[in-house]
Protein backbone atom coordinates (compact mmCIF):
# COMPACT_ATOMS: atom_id res chain seq x y z
CA UNK A 1 0.00 0.00 0.00
CA UNK A 2 1.20 3.18 -1.10
CA UNK A 3 1.16 6.41 1.34
CA UNK A 4 -0.45 9.50 0.30
CA UNK A 5 3.25 11.38 -0.56
CA UNK A 6 4.03 8.38 -2.97
CA UNK A 7 0.66 8.20 -4.70
CA UNK A 8 1.35 12.05 -5.05
CA UNK A 9 4.05 11.59 -6.95
CA UNK A 10 2.54 8.58 -9.15
CA UNK A 11 0.31 11.00 -10.19
CA UNK A 12 3.09 13.21 -11.93
CA UNK A 13 3.87 9.57 -14.19
CA UNK A 14 0.09 9.67 -14.70
CA UNK A 15 0.56 13.79 -16.21
CA UNK A 16 3.74 11.88 -17.85
CA UNK A 17 1.89 9.09 -19.19
CA UNK A 18 4.40 6.82 -17.59
CA UNK A 19 1.95 4.77 -15.64
CA UNK A 20 1.78 1.21 -18.27
CA UNK A 21 -0.37 -1.10 -16.06
CA UNK A 22 -4.01 -0.37 -16.79
CA UNK A 23 -5.23 -1.19 -13.18
CA UNK A 24 -2.83 0.86 -11.69
CA UNK A 25 -4.01 3.80 -14.34
CA UNK A 26 -7.51 3.46 -13.59
CA UNK A 27 -7.10 3.67 -9.46
CA UNK A 28 -5.05 6.55 -9.97
CA UNK A 29 -7.54 8.22 -11.99
CA UNK A 30 -10.55 7.44 -9.70
CA UNK A 31 -8.74 9.05 -6.86
CA UNK A 32 -7.80 12.25 -9.35
CA UNK A 33 -11.91 12.05 -9.56
CA UNK A 34 -12.97 11.34 -6.24
CA UNK A 35 -10.69 12.85 -3.95
CA UNK A 36 -9.90 17.29 -4.26
CA UNK A 37 -6.24 16.96 -2.72
CA UNK A 38 -5.33 14.52 -5.13
CA UNK A 39 -7.36 16.32 -8.32
CA UNK A 40 -5.26 19.55 -7.12
CA UNK A 41 -1.88 17.27 -6.97
CA UNK A 42 -3.16 16.27 -10.54
CA UNK A 43 -3.85 19.77 -12.12
CA UNK A 44 -0.56 21.41 -10.31
CA UNK A 45 1.60 18.39 -12.09
CA UNK A 46 -0.37 19.09 -15.18
CA UNK A 47 -0.60 23.17 -15.45
CA UNK A 48 3.18 23.06 -15.10
CA UNK A 49 3.84 20.69 -17.45
CA UNK A 50 1.70 22.09 -20.38
CA UNK A 51 2.56 26.00 -19.61
CA UNK A 52 6.38 24.91 -19.85
CA UNK A 53 5.40 22.97 -23.38
CA UNK A 54 3.32 26.14 -24.59
CA UNK A 55 4.74 29.22 -23.49
CA UNK A 56 8.56 28.69 -22.91
CA UNK A 57 9.79 29.87 -26.35
CA UNK A 58 12.60 28.06 -27.80
CA UNK A 59 16.20 29.91 -28.66
CA UNK A 60 17.92 29.09 -31.39
CA UNK A 61 21.48 28.27 -31.37
CA UNK A 62 23.35 31.39 -32.00
CA UNK A 63 24.88 31.05 -35.72
CA UNK A 64 28.92 31.64 -34.71
CA UNK A 65 28.14 28.54 -32.29
CA UNK A 66 28.16 25.95 -35.76
CA UNK A 67 30.41 28.45 -37.56
CA UNK A 68 32.88 27.56 -34.85
CA UNK A 69 32.39 24.29 -34.34
CA UNK A 70 33.06 23.83 -38.19
CA UNK A 71 35.80 25.95 -38.73
CA UNK A 72 37.29 23.93 -35.71
CA UNK A 73 36.90 20.62 -37.29
CA UNK A 74 38.37 21.99 -41.06
CA UNK A 75 41.00 24.21 -39.23
CA UNK A 76 42.89 20.76 -38.90
CA UNK A 77 42.82 19.66 -41.92
CA UNK A 78 43.82 23.38 -43.46
CA UNK A 79 46.63 23.54 -40.54
CA UNK A 80 47.70 20.33 -42.10
CA UNK A 81 47.38 20.96 -45.56
CA UNK A 82 49.94 23.77 -44.76
CA UNK A 83 52.53 22.19 -43.03
CA UNK A 84 52.26 19.61 -46.42
CA UNK A 85 53.02 23.10 -48.33
CA UNK A 86 56.02 24.34 -45.86
CA UNK A 87 57.65 20.86 -46.34
CA UNK A 88 57.21 20.57 -50.48
CA UNK A 89 59.15 23.97 -49.70
CA UNK A 90 62.11 22.50 -47.56
CA UNK A 91 62.24 19.55 -49.50
CA UNK A 92 62.38 22.04 -52.69
CA UNK A 93 65.11 24.36 -50.79
CA UNK A 94 67.37 21.05 -49.50
CA UNK A 95 67.84 19.59 -52.99
CA UNK A 96 68.93 22.32 -54.81
CA UNK A 97 72.76 21.53 -55.84
CA UNK A 98 74.21 24.72 -54.37
CA UNK A 99 73.51 23.26 -51.13
CA UNK A 100 73.17 20.28 -51.42
CA UNK A 101 76.03 19.53 -48.43
CA UNK A 102 74.09 21.64 -46.08
CA UNK A 103 71.56 19.22 -46.81
CA UNK A 104 72.80 16.55 -46.40
CA UNK A 105 73.74 17.35 -42.56
CA UNK A 106 70.09 19.56 -42.26
CA UNK A 107 68.75 15.71 -43.22
CA UNK A 108 71.12 13.54 -40.87
CA UNK A 109 70.06 15.64 -37.69
CA UNK A 110 66.40 15.50 -38.72
CA UNK A 111 66.71 12.24 -38.67
CA UNK A 112 67.99 12.05 -34.87
CA UNK A 113 65.78 14.17 -34.09
CA UNK A 114 63.15 12.40 -35.06
CA UNK A 115 64.05 9.07 -33.55
CA UNK A 116 64.48 11.01 -29.96
CA UNK A 117 61.43 12.66 -30.14
CA UNK A 118 58.71 10.98 -32.41
CA UNK A 119 58.47 7.97 -30.47
CA UNK A 120 55.44 5.73 -30.86
CA UNK A 121 53.07 5.51 -28.26
CA UNK A 122 54.35 1.95 -27.15
CA UNK A 123 58.34 2.96 -27.12
CA UNK A 124 56.81 5.57 -24.49
CA UNK A 125 54.76 3.24 -22.46
CA UNK A 126 58.07 1.34 -22.12
CA UNK A 127 60.14 4.17 -21.51
CA UNK A 128 58.79 5.74 -18.08
CA UNK A 129 60.49 5.47 -15.27
CA UNK A 130 61.15 7.14 -11.45
CA UNK A 131 59.28 6.49 -8.17
CA UNK A 132 56.90 9.15 -9.06
CA UNK A 133 56.20 8.46 -12.13
CA UNK A 134 52.11 7.74 -12.72
CA UNK A 135 52.20 5.56 -14.87
CA UNK A 136 54.62 2.79 -12.96
CA UNK A 137 52.28 3.70 -9.72
CA UNK A 138 48.81 2.85 -11.64
CA UNK A 139 50.18 -0.57 -12.89
CA UNK A 140 51.64 -1.13 -9.71
CA UNK A 141 48.26 0.01 -7.82
CA UNK A 142 46.48 -2.68 -10.20
CA UNK A 143 48.92 -5.18 -9.37
CA UNK A 144 48.38 -5.05 -5.87
CA UNK A 145 44.28 -4.92 -6.27
CA UNK A 146 44.54 -8.52 -8.11
CA UNK A 147 46.83 -9.57 -5.24
CA UNK A 148 44.36 -8.69 -2.82
CA UNK A 149 46.72 -6.27 -1.33
CA UNK A 150 45.23 -3.05 -2.15
CA UNK A 151 41.25 -2.79 -1.72
CA UNK A 152 38.94 0.36 -1.84
CA UNK A 153 38.89 2.17 1.23
CA UNK A 154 35.89 3.47 0.49
CA UNK A 155 33.03 1.32 -1.02
CA UNK A 156 29.83 1.95 -2.95
CA UNK A 157 28.32 1.83 -6.22
CA UNK A 158 27.26 5.36 -5.73
CA UNK A 159 29.23 7.76 -7.98
CA UNK A 160 28.00 10.63 -6.34
CA UNK A 161 29.15 9.51 -2.89
CA UNK A 162 32.41 8.03 -4.65
CA UNK A 163 33.41 11.51 -5.64
CA UNK A 164 32.33 12.91 -1.99
CA UNK A 165 34.50 11.02 -0.35
CA UNK A 166 37.47 11.88 -2.67
CA UNK A 167 36.56 15.60 -1.79
CA UNK A 168 35.80 15.22 2.09
CA UNK A 169 39.25 13.35 2.19
CA UNK A 170 41.19 16.37 0.56
CA UNK A 171 41.20 15.70 -3.17
CA UNK A 172 41.83 19.15 -4.13
CA UNK A 173 40.18 18.75 -7.79
CA UNK A 174 37.19 18.11 -9.45
CA UNK A 175 37.09 13.79 -10.33
CA UNK A 176 34.94 12.15 -12.34
CA UNK A 177 32.80 9.07 -11.12
CA UNK A 178 30.80 7.94 -13.76
CA UNK A 179 28.79 4.72 -13.72
CA UNK A 180 28.14 2.31 -16.43
CA UNK A 181 25.70 -0.66 -17.13
CA UNK A 182 28.64 -3.35 -18.11
CA UNK A 183 31.43 -2.69 -15.08
CA UNK A 184 29.86 -1.91 -11.14
CA UNK A 185 31.50 0.43 -9.43
CA UNK A 186 33.72 -0.51 -6.41
CA UNK A 187 34.63 2.72 -4.83
CA UNK A 188 37.17 4.55 -4.19
CA UNK A 189 40.92 4.96 -2.84
CA UNK A 190 42.60 8.57 -1.71
CA UNK A 191 46.36 8.09 -1.87
CA UNK A 192 48.83 10.63 0.10
CA UNK A 193 51.90 12.45 -1.95
CA UNK A 194 53.68 13.99 0.31
CA UNK A 195 50.10 15.83 1.51
CA UNK A 196 49.23 16.04 -1.84
CA UNK A 197 46.10 13.72 -2.08
CA UNK A 198 45.48 11.99 -5.54
CA UNK A 199 42.02 9.62 -6.65
CA UNK A 200 41.70 6.62 -7.42
CA UNK A 201 38.33 4.63 -8.09
CA UNK A 202 37.80 1.02 -9.12
CA UNK A 203 35.43 -0.97 -10.99
CA UNK A 204 34.38 -4.97 -11.74
CA UNK A 205 32.28 -6.48 -14.57
CA UNK A 206 30.29 -9.49 -13.76
CA UNK A 207 33.05 -11.80 -15.13
CA UNK A 208 35.60 -10.12 -12.79
CA UNK A 209 37.33 -8.27 -14.93
CA UNK A 210 38.85 -5.53 -12.93
CA UNK A 211 38.84 -1.59 -14.05
CA UNK A 212 41.23 0.61 -12.05
CA UNK A 213 40.83 4.53 -12.80
CA UNK A 214 44.04 6.53 -11.58
CA UNK A 215 43.34 10.70 -12.21
CA UNK A 216 45.79 13.25 -11.47
CA UNK A 217 45.07 17.47 -11.96
CA UNK A 218 47.93 18.23 -13.78
CA UNK A 219 49.28 21.25 -11.67
CA UNK A 220 50.77 18.38 -9.61
CA UNK A 221 52.68 18.02 -12.45
CA UNK A 222 54.55 21.14 -12.10
CA UNK A 223 56.25 20.40 -9.02
CA UNK A 224 57.13 16.86 -9.73
CA UNK A 225 54.52 15.46 -7.13
CA UNK A 226 53.41 13.27 -9.71
CA UNK A 227 54.61 13.07 -13.35
CA UNK A 228 54.79 10.98 -16.61
CA UNK A 229 57.52 11.79 -19.61
CA UNK A 230 57.72 14.75 -21.62
CA UNK A 231 57.21 12.55 -24.57
CA UNK A 232 54.09 11.03 -23.26
CA UNK A 233 52.73 14.67 -22.40
CA UNK A 234 53.45 15.67 -26.23
CA UNK A 235 51.71 12.53 -27.52
CA UNK A 236 48.84 12.98 -25.69
CA UNK A 237 48.59 16.87 -26.59
CA UNK A 238 47.54 15.51 -29.85
CA UNK A 239 46.19 12.27 -29.77
CA UNK A 240 42.92 11.51 -28.24
CA UNK A 241 44.90 8.90 -26.13
CA UNK A 242 47.53 6.26 -25.56
CA UNK A 243 47.00 2.74 -25.02
CA UNK A 244 49.53 0.02 -24.30
CA UNK A 245 49.31 -3.84 -23.76
CA UNK A 246 51.54 -4.72 -21.17
CA UNK A 247 51.83 -8.80 -20.31
CA UNK A 248 48.69 -9.10 -18.53
CA UNK A 249 47.03 -6.20 -18.85
CA UNK A 250 46.18 -2.74 -21.08
CA UNK A 251 47.08 0.65 -20.03
CA UNK A 252 45.08 3.62 -21.15
CA UNK A 253 46.03 7.72 -20.71
CA UNK A 254 43.81 9.94 -21.90
CA UNK A 255 44.06 13.75 -20.57
CA UNK A 256 40.69 15.95 -20.53
CA UNK A 257 40.35 19.18 -18.68
CA UNK A 258 43.30 19.69 -17.29
CA UNK A 259 43.54 16.02 -15.70
CA UNK A 260 45.50 12.91 -16.44
CA UNK A 261 43.66 9.87 -16.69
CA UNK A 262 45.57 6.15 -16.38
CA UNK A 263 43.15 3.00 -16.94
CA UNK A 264 44.47 -0.49 -16.48
CA UNK A 265 42.30 -3.74 -17.13
CA UNK A 266 42.19 -6.75 -18.19
CA UNK A 267 38.69 -5.97 -20.01
CA UNK A 268 38.22 -6.26 -23.59
CA UNK A 269 39.79 -3.45 -25.67
CA UNK A 270 36.91 -2.82 -27.66
CA UNK A 271 34.64 -2.48 -24.99
CA UNK A 272 36.87 0.29 -23.11
CA UNK A 273 37.60 2.61 -25.88
CA UNK A 274 33.76 2.46 -26.90
CA UNK A 275 32.00 2.46 -23.47
CA UNK A 276 34.64 3.31 -20.80
CA UNK A 277 36.65 6.25 -22.17
CA UNK A 278 34.31 7.68 -24.61
CA UNK A 279 32.63 8.53 -21.69
CA UNK A 280 35.15 10.70 -20.34
CA UNK A 281 35.12 12.81 -23.29
CA UNK B 1 39.43 22.20 -28.97
CA UNK B 2 39.35 19.71 -31.59
CA UNK B 3 42.40 17.24 -31.37
CA UNK B 4 43.70 16.08 -34.79
CA UNK B 5 42.35 12.71 -35.83
CA UNK B 6 45.83 11.60 -38.28
CA UNK B 7 43.39 8.64 -39.86
CA UNK B 8 41.18 10.83 -41.64
CA UNK B 9 41.80 12.90 -44.94
CA UNK B 10 40.20 15.40 -45.66
CA UNK B 11 37.97 13.72 -47.52
CA UNK B 12 37.30 11.23 -45.34
CA UNK B 13 36.54 14.47 -42.65
CA UNK B 14 34.10 15.69 -45.09
CA UNK B 15 32.32 12.68 -45.02
CA UNK B 16 32.24 12.08 -41.69
CA UNK B 17 31.10 15.75 -41.06
CA UNK B 18 27.75 15.66 -43.27
CA UNK B 19 26.79 12.31 -41.18
CA UNK B 20 27.28 14.33 -38.51
CA UNK B 21 25.80 17.62 -39.39
CA UNK B 22 22.78 15.53 -40.22
CA UNK B 23 22.15 13.83 -37.11
CA UNK B 24 23.80 15.85 -34.22
CA UNK B 25 23.80 19.20 -35.24
CA UNK B 26 19.53 19.22 -35.49
CA UNK B 27 19.60 18.76 -32.14
CA UNK B 28 21.76 21.71 -31.45
CA UNK B 29 18.86 24.01 -30.54
CA UNK B 30 17.85 21.59 -27.61
CA UNK B 31 21.34 21.85 -26.51
CA UNK B 32 21.52 25.53 -26.24
CA UNK B 33 18.82 25.57 -24.88
CA UNK B 34 19.43 23.47 -21.76
CA UNK B 35 22.51 24.67 -21.46
CA UNK B 36 20.80 28.04 -21.19
CA UNK B 37 18.85 27.04 -18.64
CA UNK B 38 21.73 25.41 -16.77
CA UNK B 39 24.33 27.91 -16.72
CA UNK B 40 21.97 31.14 -16.79
CA UNK B 41 24.19 33.15 -19.17
CA UNK B 42 24.05 33.21 -23.12
CA UNK B 43 28.18 33.46 -23.25
CA UNK B 44 28.47 30.00 -21.24
CA UNK B 45 25.65 28.16 -22.85
CA UNK B 46 27.11 28.88 -26.36
CA UNK B 47 30.84 27.92 -24.96
CA UNK B 48 29.09 24.63 -23.37
CA UNK B 49 27.48 23.84 -26.85
CA UNK B 50 30.28 24.43 -29.21
CA UNK B 51 32.65 22.30 -26.61
CA UNK B 52 29.75 19.76 -26.38
CA UNK B 53 29.52 19.37 -30.59
CA UNK B 54 33.33 19.31 -30.77
CA UNK B 55 33.51 16.38 -28.42
CA UNK B 56 30.70 14.49 -30.04
CA UNK B 57 32.17 15.10 -33.33
CA UNK B 58 35.20 13.28 -31.84
CA UNK B 59 33.50 10.78 -31.05
CA UNK B 60 31.37 10.53 -33.65
CA UNK B 61 32.13 7.16 -35.02
CA UNK B 62 31.90 5.82 -31.70
CA UNK B 63 28.04 6.66 -31.64
CA UNK B 64 26.10 3.80 -32.49
CA UNK B 65 23.75 4.88 -35.64
CA UNK B 66 19.68 4.48 -35.35
CA UNK B 67 20.20 5.08 -31.54
CA UNK B 68 18.80 8.26 -29.81
CA UNK B 69 21.35 10.79 -30.50
CA UNK B 70 19.62 13.49 -28.47
CA UNK B 71 20.10 11.14 -25.64
CA UNK B 72 23.83 10.76 -26.41
CA UNK B 73 24.53 14.87 -26.89
CA UNK B 74 22.94 15.46 -23.82
CA UNK B 75 25.07 12.96 -21.67
CA UNK B 76 28.12 14.55 -23.33
CA UNK B 77 26.87 18.26 -22.87
CA UNK B 78 26.18 17.61 -19.35
CA UNK B 79 29.72 15.89 -19.18
CA UNK B 80 31.27 18.94 -20.09
CA UNK B 81 29.00 20.87 -17.84
CA UNK B 82 30.32 18.85 -14.96
CA UNK B 83 33.61 18.94 -15.57
CA UNK B 84 33.67 23.06 -17.00
CA UNK B 85 31.59 24.94 -15.85
CA UNK B 86 29.70 23.67 -12.39
CA UNK B 87 32.81 24.17 -10.65
CA UNK B 88 33.53 27.45 -11.97
CA UNK B 89 30.28 29.07 -12.13
CA UNK B 90 28.56 30.74 -9.58
CA UNK B 91 25.11 29.85 -9.02
CA UNK B 92 22.37 32.03 -8.18
CA UNK B 93 20.35 31.97 -5.55
CA UNK B 94 18.33 28.63 -5.46
CA UNK B 95 14.87 27.95 -4.00
CA UNK B 96 14.36 25.83 -0.58
CA UNK B 97 12.37 23.26 -0.99
CA UNK B 98 11.42 22.73 2.62
CA UNK B 99 10.52 26.61 2.14
CA UNK B 100 8.51 26.20 -0.66
CA UNK B 101 6.77 23.38 0.41
CA UNK B 102 5.35 24.97 2.93
CA UNK B 103 4.18 28.02 1.18
CA UNK B 104 2.98 25.41 -1.72
CA UNK B 105 0.76 23.61 1.06
CA UNK B 106 -0.64 26.89 2.02
CA UNK B 107 -1.83 27.43 -1.26
CA UNK B 108 -2.66 23.96 -2.26
CA UNK B 109 -5.23 24.06 1.33
CA UNK B 110 -7.28 27.52 0.39
CA UNK B 111 -7.66 26.30 -2.84
CA UNK B 112 -8.81 23.31 -2.00
CA UNK B 113 -10.69 24.27 0.77
CA UNK B 114 -12.65 27.05 -1.92
CA UNK B 115 -12.69 24.44 -4.57
CA UNK B 116 -10.89 26.30 -6.40
CA UNK B 117 -7.50 25.73 -9.05
CA UNK B 118 -5.76 29.25 -10.48
CA UNK B 119 -5.81 27.31 -13.78
CA UNK B 120 -5.02 30.64 -16.39
CA UNK B 121 -3.26 32.45 -13.35
CA UNK B 122 0.23 31.85 -15.72
CA UNK B 123 -1.20 32.99 -18.57
CA UNK B 124 0.02 36.14 -18.56
CA UNK B 125 3.10 35.27 -17.66
CA UNK B 126 6.40 36.28 -19.54
CA UNK B 127 8.44 33.61 -21.07
CA UNK B 128 11.67 35.32 -19.13
CA UNK B 129 9.25 34.79 -15.47
CA UNK B 130 9.26 31.12 -16.05
CA UNK B 131 12.97 31.00 -17.41
CA UNK B 132 14.24 32.79 -14.09
CA UNK B 133 11.32 30.03 -12.22
CA UNK B 134 13.54 27.27 -13.96
CA UNK B 135 16.87 28.79 -13.34
CA UNK B 136 16.54 29.47 -9.56
CA UNK B 137 15.39 25.77 -9.24
CA UNK B 138 18.76 23.38 -7.39
CA UNK B 139 20.25 21.91 -10.37
CA UNK B 140 18.88 17.98 -9.67
CA UNK B 141 15.52 19.20 -9.89
CA UNK B 142 15.98 22.06 -12.78
CA UNK B 143 17.91 18.97 -14.89
CA UNK B 144 14.68 16.76 -15.07
CA UNK B 145 12.25 19.10 -15.48
CA UNK B 146 13.84 20.60 -18.44
CA UNK B 147 14.49 17.00 -19.97
CA UNK B 148 10.83 15.89 -19.19
CA UNK B 149 8.79 18.89 -19.98
CA UNK B 150 10.50 20.79 -22.23
CA UNK B 151 12.85 18.25 -24.08
CA UNK B 152 9.99 15.83 -24.23
CA UNK B 153 12.10 13.08 -22.85
CA UNK B 154 10.79 9.82 -20.98
CA UNK B 155 11.39 8.51 -17.40
CA UNK B 156 13.70 5.90 -19.00
CA UNK B 157 15.91 8.56 -20.89
CA UNK B 158 16.09 10.92 -17.71
CA UNK B 159 17.27 8.02 -15.69
CA UNK B 160 19.88 7.11 -18.03
CA UNK B 161 21.08 10.91 -18.00
CA UNK B 162 21.11 11.33 -14.77
CA UNK B 163 22.34 8.23 -13.36
CA UNK B 164 19.17 7.13 -11.17
CA UNK B 165 16.59 4.50 -10.60
CA UNK B 166 12.93 5.94 -12.51
CA UNK B 167 11.82 6.60 -9.20
CA UNK B 168 14.27 9.14 -8.37
CA UNK B 169 13.27 10.54 -11.54
CA UNK B 170 9.37 10.48 -11.22
CA UNK B 171 9.94 12.03 -7.30
CA UNK B 172 12.34 14.72 -8.51
CA UNK B 173 9.82 15.71 -11.37
CA UNK B 174 7.18 16.21 -8.88
CA UNK B 175 8.77 18.26 -6.75
CA UNK B 176 10.35 20.11 -9.11
CA UNK B 177 6.89 20.80 -10.88
CA UNK B 178 5.44 21.86 -7.40
CA UNK B 179 8.54 24.37 -6.72
CA UNK B 180 7.82 25.84 -9.82
CA UNK B 181 4.11 26.00 -9.25
CA UNK B 182 4.83 27.67 -6.25
CA UNK B 183 7.40 30.24 -7.36
CA UNK B 184 5.22 30.93 -10.30
CA UNK B 185 1.91 31.32 -8.28
CA UNK B 186 4.07 33.76 -6.41
CA UNK B 187 5.16 36.17 -9.19
CA UNK B 188 1.76 36.01 -10.38
CA UNK B 189 0.04 37.28 -7.35
CA UNK B 190 2.86 40.11 -7.53
CA UNK B 191 1.04 40.98 -10.47
CA UNK B 192 -2.21 40.80 -9.41
CA UNK B 193 -2.89 38.08 -11.70
CA UNK B 194 -4.40 35.83 -8.50
CA UNK B 195 -6.24 36.47 -5.58
CA UNK B 196 -4.54 37.09 -2.23
CA UNK B 197 -4.53 34.39 0.01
Amino acid sequence: MLDRNETYEKLTAVVDHEIADKKELADLEYLINNDDDFKYEYLVQNSVKNLLKNKSHKISTPSIVLENVEKSIFGQTYQTDNKINWLDRITDFLFTPKYAFGAALILVLLIIFNLSSNLNSDEIFISQSGNNNAILQARDNYHKILAGELGVQFASDNPEAVSNYFQKSGVNYATIVPSFPKWNLLGGVVSDHDGIKLAHQAYASADGEVLYLYQIDQKYFKDKTVCVSDDMNKYLESNLFAKHRFEDEEMYCWKMNGKLFLLVTNEDPALIEDEFISKFM
Amino acid sequence: MTKKDPKLSESELRIKYKEFEEEAVPHSDALYNYALKMTGSPDDASDLVQETLLRAFRFFDKFEKGTNCKAWLFRILKNTFINDYRKVSKEPDKVDYDDIQNFYENIKSTDVKSQHFEEDAFSDLLDDDISVAITKLPEDFRTVIILSDLEGFTYEEISDFVDCPIGTVRSRLHRARKMLYAELYGYAKDKGYVNEL
